[in-house]
């Protein structure tokens, strides 16, 4: 039991470790405010850009 | 695009990796103007700096638009790319076609133009089965650069290349159009009261027969 205390240790603070760093899928788009939003943050991450254009009706 | 492709998960996971915006056509017309936009939707994928890499226009499910933009990404089926494609194979007619259509949702009309009338002189006999597409969409763009008179005859001469067409209908819908737009009201009239009957199952009877009553002043 001794010997399989450390191990459980490593995997539990390994898990913790990873819960805390991957990075989580998002759940829907959060869309920029404007086109010139949208670059400044593109430009700013290095990113690139998917502009919708549309038109009601 | 708002209420499918954008909400699907493969679409919204492209959302970690980049950047999107909506622009309202209508109220942002300086950045529709900017961009060459030619119907809706248009999907305009830019790099950072601003620059386009390319387009996606009209309707596409999540799946297919996943596996555009990624191509994009890769330098895949890009204007550019095609061009290339299509000087080492200038006999292709489907990079000629792909090239018109790209050229088409850029409103680079003269240039959609040339490719189209490559897909007809390269495949008269229709046997890759773009040729009647593409004698539709040169009388289409003539409708787009408002050349009523060349469009009516663009759309007179698909027909009789093709009466067969799916699209045949909507040539038949569209010379009246033409002919209202250049304004010989009496000719429309009577050509749309010619489609009523020719095709009398069609959807687009109650917009006709609007059409119909305008043309005459009357009240719908």
């Amino acid at each position: 039991m001794k010997k399989i205390l450390p191990v459980i240790a490593v995997l539990l603070l390994g898990l913790v470790v990873w819960s805390t760093c991957a990075k989580k899928a998002p759940t829907k788009i959060e869309w920029a405010v404007s086109l010139e939003d949208a670059l400044k943050m593109a430009a700013e991450k290095n990113t690139p850009v998917i502009a919708d254009f549309w038109s009601e009706g | 695009m708002e209420d499918s492709t954008f909400t699907r998960q493969n679409v919204i996971n492209l959302s970690a990796e980049m950047i999107f915006v909506k622009a309202e056509a209508k109220k942002d017309t300086m950045v529709r103007d900017q961009y060459n936009i030619a119907g809706y939707p248009t999907v305009v994928l830019l790099k950072s700096s601003g620059e386009e890499i390319d387009r996606i226009y009209g309707y596409v499910p999540a799946d297919t638009f996943v596996a555009i933009i990624q191509d994009y990404l890769q330098g895949k089926n890009t204007l550019s790319d095609l061009e290339n494609k299509f000087r080492s194979n200038p006999a292709d007619v489907n990079w000629a076609f792909q090239l018109a259509e790209k050229y088409e949702s850029r409103r680079a009309y003269d240039k959609a133009t040339l490719y189209y009338q490559k897909v007809v002189e390269l495949d008269q006999d229709n046997q890759k089965g773009k040729t009647a597409d593409a004698l539709y969409s040169l009388a289409s763009l003539e409708v787009r650069k408002k050349d009523y008179s060349k469009a009516v005859d663009a759309f007179q001469y698909f027909l009789q290349k093709f009466p067969n067409s799916e699209m045949a209908a909507d040539a038949e819908e569209y010379i009246p159009y033409c002919y209202a737009k250049s304004g010989d009201t009496t000719k429309a009239i009577e050509l749309y009261q010619a489609f009523l009957i020719n095709h009398p199952g069609s959807p687009d009877t109650a917009w006709v027969k609007g059409r119909i009553k305008d043309l005459k002043g009357e009240k719908k």
